[in-house]
């Protein structure tokens, strides 16, 4: 607690204290007041009291009273600790699933959804830096080492005009940063993959480095089987993250953090897919006094993407990316303790190669330049927190985007049937098209009692990045494209009202959060679209708009030997879209009525903790046939309404248990082991159907389950 | 580019060895029946339209033949051809040959009922050279694919549409491919299929008789079997939202018009 006021003491940016370390030896909180005798700087010797200022320290932590947010979700990552994880490997994005408001895109999928929107619809931030797919091994994993990670925020709308370019949420990862003090080991071993971190002083109290590595050893397994074609298989991936941070005098920071990381699958040495972020980001913080600081940070993001294919008469090769390169610098004015102010402008540069084929040898191949799309992302924005009365917190602010799309390349126009009528053809740096938009939001908070607030907000988002994919699974053919002259610039308007209660002196929270989303210019593909013939994706694409509305409930219990949360979700999500379904409403993908998850922790002993999660919903929605008929002597299934059927209910149970096998102040050590999916339910991965072969002449519905039973062990340790 | 594909759906299953099928009941909405054309004019001499319809998903494999409908055909703009009812719902024209380069149009009534395509038999019977068999890891199983190489004409816009027989067992799989990729070159196209029903009929061994019959097929038709082949895609690339395939026909009938063209080869596997 201590350690934690002085963090926020600092932050409040007092200008003696900012200058100095001080040892606070007493406090006041909330409403119990303590006289201070003095306050000793670090050295012991006591501070005039005219240099200190009334310094009123708001402890946010676990305080969702006091934040003007609705929506917004916060932990460290140190508090999940002791939940179940897939094959030992913790993982942020599957903790976040377990959150009222967010569904999980499903077994074998790190996509998730927030509020109804699509998976391209979340932000995700790894310092500042954007993380264009977050997924290991076709999406079992995330690409965050929970190791390397210190916090993470994710904002189910209503986000700060600081944040922007996406529809539905954003999810904030932060970086550990490294200890200024001491030298530190950690790691640990899970059945998949092995992680190593060292962080330590550069410059004992000025600077520090943190490196971070996590490898997986899923080939080893491939090693063991009996086919010699699966011994030759490989499949691995890594992540590495480093950061090094500076005190550069008392009113400078420095730090400068990076990823990479690379997903490698191959089979047989024929096929072969591959893919990797790298992302850095460089921060400098400067305070130039008790009221005025600048943040100032340059970041650089690239997600690439190849499937090839090796063979001795066939050599070709796939390849996307998505290169972003952006800076930023905002200015944080505090008038007093009771108002604040952002003032920000960044510009970000998007270089996208949508998909090339390349032949690699003389072959029957051409090599398909597709125009690669260069666009530029400006913004201004204005964000206010202003406490107008001891009840009432109020934030507000807007944002100001232009998304200017940029030549080199073709593009085209399009008739109502998805037939190009024209060819455009612009030169390098010439302005295709510029979309800009206002961006207003505004949250209020207001202190019912000690223990009970209500917030409401309207937030307004536009998005100018879109993911088209029409398979259930990531595919090559999912493809990032920028905003052209025909891609519209994506917007949602959401409204949003909660309540929120403290119950039993803090140790449960509860809250209920209700919000509606409306949204403009969605994409989805024309039926039977080939999205391999990739000229004129434009020509393939249809436009419409959607809605979602739900109500979020959550039951936290956060003291005591048991913790945990109930989190509940009753939401619609729809789309409606010209071409589609007569251009009626229909169910988008992931609208589940039903969302549960029940997430417990108990501490038997202070070497013993048990945990467990239990997670059930609705079966997304999904196109079944109506009926069948004869064509080229085969049966084919018709098809009529869009997603106007339920894949079976989903349910889940994870247990995991964890030992401490030794803890001293030098050296500590824990064994996990878990199972995931406990009860061995087979999940529908899809369904599909097909002539029965018991019956024939009839047709029959076959369920595919990716795994039942997944066992869990993990060794980790410090020191 | 198929090719890729179906790297793509074997790296995945064999990435997954531990996944489970069962069969599930579900319970299907039952829909109106549909009628059915399948409209087919050659340049070697067939010229035949098929007309059924839909059944419900529940009901058996036996899809009512539709007797007593007038189906006609007009070649560019010449006069129309009446196709005789040869065997109920099975209508054809001794009298009418295709001719590459020409426009067919077909007319259907059906109680009164209108339903009209139109389908362009592309100008040059592009041929297969040769064939070779390569064997291939497909969903961890090892299996002998035949390659149909031919050479594409150097103008753009090539569609093609390939049948395999396996001693005269028609392979269900539909395969599909143009010219995107490799306009103007020599192309070995690899006839991947998925044995998804173990059905041994399918695998090409040694002593087989292989027949594969190549259409030169309009864009339209391209789109048609496209679109139909990704609905019988495996479950990992199959589309998120499967649809009827894309049809040339107007009048709200399932099915195509097609005119093209066939050339076959025959080769036995070694």
């Amino acid at each position: 607690m201590k350690a934690y006021i002085m963090a926020l003491a600092c932050l409040f940016a007092m200008p003696v204290l900012a200058q100095k370390k001080y040892m606070i030896n007493s406090f006041m909180i909330a409403d119990k007041v303590i006289a201070m005798p003095a306050i000793t700087d670090i050295d012991g010797i006591p501070t005039p009291p005219n240099d200190l200022k009334q310094v009123t320290v708001k402890s946010t932590k676990n305080n969702h009273l006091l934040q003007s947010q609705t929506g917004l979700e916060k932990f460290l990552l140190k508090d999940t600790k002791q939940l179940p994880t897939m094959l030992g490997e913790r993982d942020i994005l599957k903790t976040i699933q377990l959150l009222p408001g967010v569904k999980s895109a499903g077994d074998g999928n790190s996509g998730f959804y927030v509020r109804g929107g699509g998976a391209d619809q979340n932000l995700v931030l790894l310092d500042d830096a954007p993380v264009y797919n977050p997924a290991h091994f076709l999406g079992f994993f995330s690409t965050f080492n929970a190791d390397a990670i210190k916090e993470v925020s994710l904002y189910k709308g209503a986000m700060p005009a600081q944040y922007g370019g996406r529809l539905s949420s954003v999810l904030d990862v932060s970086m550990n940063e490294g200890d200024k003090e001491q030298w530190k080991v950690s790691g640990g071993a899970g059945l998949i993959a092995t992680r190593l971190s060292v962080e330590g002083p550069l410059q004992k109290e000025k600077s520090s480095f943190l490196i971070s590595g996590r490898r997986t050893y899923a080939d080893m397994y491939l090693k063991l089987s009996h086919d010699s074609d699966i011994r030759k298989n490989r499949m691995n991936f890594y992540d590495l993250n480093g950061k090094f941070s500076w005190s550069l005098g008392k009113k400078d920071k420095l730090s400068i953090s990076g990823y990479t990381g690379h997903d490698v699958l191959n089979l047989s040495g024929l096929f072969g897919l591959n893919w990797g972020n790298k992302v850095g980001a460089v921060h400098w913080n400067h305070t130039f006094n008790d009221r005025v600081s600048v943040n100032t940070a340059a970041t650089y993001s690239n997600y690439d993407y190849t499937a090839a294919v090796t063979q001795a008469n066939y050599n070709v090769s796939m390849y996307s990316s998505m290169k972003d390169v952006s800076g930023k610098t905002e200015v944080i004015y505090a008038a007093n303790a009771n108002y604040k102010m952002h003032i920000g402008t960044s510009a970000t540069y998007h270089h996208m190669v949508p998909g090339n084929a390349q032949n690699a040898q003389k072959g029957s191949v051409n090599n398909v330049q597709q125009p690669t799309r260069n666009s530029l992302e400006n913004a201004l924005y204005v964000q206010n927190e202003w406490q107008a009365s001891d009840k009432l917190l109020l934030s507000y602010g807007t944002r100001v985007t232009a998304f200017s799309v940029l030549g080199t390349g073709d593009f085209y126009r399009v008739d109502g049937n998805g037939v190009v009528t024209d060819t455009l053809r612009y030169s390098p740096g010439q302005r295709v098209a510029t979309y800009i938009n206002l961006e207003p939001r505004v949250s209020a908070s207001f202190q019912l009692t000690q223990t009970a607030a209500v917030k409401a907000s309207y937030t307004r988002n536009v998005q100018n990045l879109h993911l088209i994919a029409n398979t259930t699974s990531a595919s090559p053919t999912d493809r990032w494209v920028a905003s052209t002259n025909i891609i519209k610039p994506e917007i949602a308007d959401q409204f949003s009202v909660g309540y929120y209660k403290n119950l039993a002196d803090n140790q449960y929270q509860v809250t209920v959060e209700t919000y509606y989303k409306n949204m403009q210019n969605q994409i989805d593909y024309r039926n039977g679209a080939d999205v391999f013939d990739n000229q004129a994706l434009e020509s393939k694409l249809l436009y419409g708009k959607g809605r979602a509305y739900g109500i979020e409930t959550l039951i936290k219990k956060r003291k005591g030997k048991l913790t945990g949360w109930v989190a509940y979700t009753l939401s619609k999500t729809e789309r409606k879209i010209d071409g589609i379904n007569n251009n009626q409403w229909y169910n988008a993908r992931q609208d589940r009525t039903h969302e549960l998850a029940i997430v417990a922790a108990y501490q038997l002993s202070n070497r013993f903790s048990v945990a467990a999660n239990w997670v059930f919903y609705t079966g997304n929605a999904v196109t079944f046939p109506a009926g069948k008929y004869i064509i080229n002597n085969q049966v084919v299934y018709y098809y009529t309404n869009r997603n106007s059927y339920r894949m079976p209910d989903y349910h889940r149970l994870d247990v995991n248990a964890t030992v401490s096998l030794f803890k001293k102040k030098k050296f500590s050590s824990d064994l996990s082991v878990g199972i995931y999916n406990a009860y061995g339910r087979e999940n529908a991965f899809s369904v599909f159907f097909r002539q029965s072969k018991t019956q024939p002449g009839q047709t029959e519905a076959v369920q595919v389950a990716l795994f039942k039973f997944v066992p869990s062990l993990s060794y980790d340790f410090k020191f | 580019m198929q090719k890729l594909l179906v790297c793509l759906v074997s790296i995945v299953i064999c990435t997954f060895p531990v996944s489970c099928e069962r069969v599930v009941d579900v319970t299907l909405n039952s829909s109106m029946p549909r009628y059915v054309i399948e409209g087919v004019i050659t340049n070697n001499g067939v010229c035949r339209v098929l007309l059924s319809t839909s059944n419900n998903f529940d009901e058996d494999n036996n899809f009512d033949a539709i007797s007593g409908a007038t189906v006609s055909i007009t070649e560019d703009q010449g006069g129309a051809i009446l196709l005789t009812e040869r065997k109920p719902g099975n209508y054809q024209s001794a009298y009418l040959k295709g001719k590459t380069g020409h426009t067919y149009h077909l007319l259907v009534n059906i109680k009164g009922q209108q339903f009209t395509a139109s389908s362009v038999m592309p100008p040059q019977a592009v041929k297969i050279d040769s064939v070779f068999f390569s064997t291939e890891i497909l969903g961890g199983t090892n299996r002998r694919i035949a390659n149909a190489c031919y050479t594409d004409p150097p103008v753009k816009g090539n569609c093609y549409r390939f049948v395999q027989y396996i001693n005269e067992h028609k392979e269900s799989t539909v395969f599909v491919d143009n010219d995107k990729f490799n306009n103007g070159h020599t192309v070995a196209y690899p006839l991947y299929f998925r044995n998804n029903d173990d059905d041994a009929r399918r695998n090409i061994i040694s002593g087989d008789t292989v027949r594969i019959e190549m259409h030169c097929i309009d864009s339209t038709l391209y789109k048609y079997w496209y679109s139909l082949s990704s609905l019988t895609a495996a479950v990992w690339a199959a589309p998120a939202t499967p649809s009827n395939p894309v049809t040339n026909i107007t009048g709200g009938a399932l099915g195509y018009f097609s005119a093209h063209t066939v050339r076959s080869i025959r080769v036995v596997v070694h």
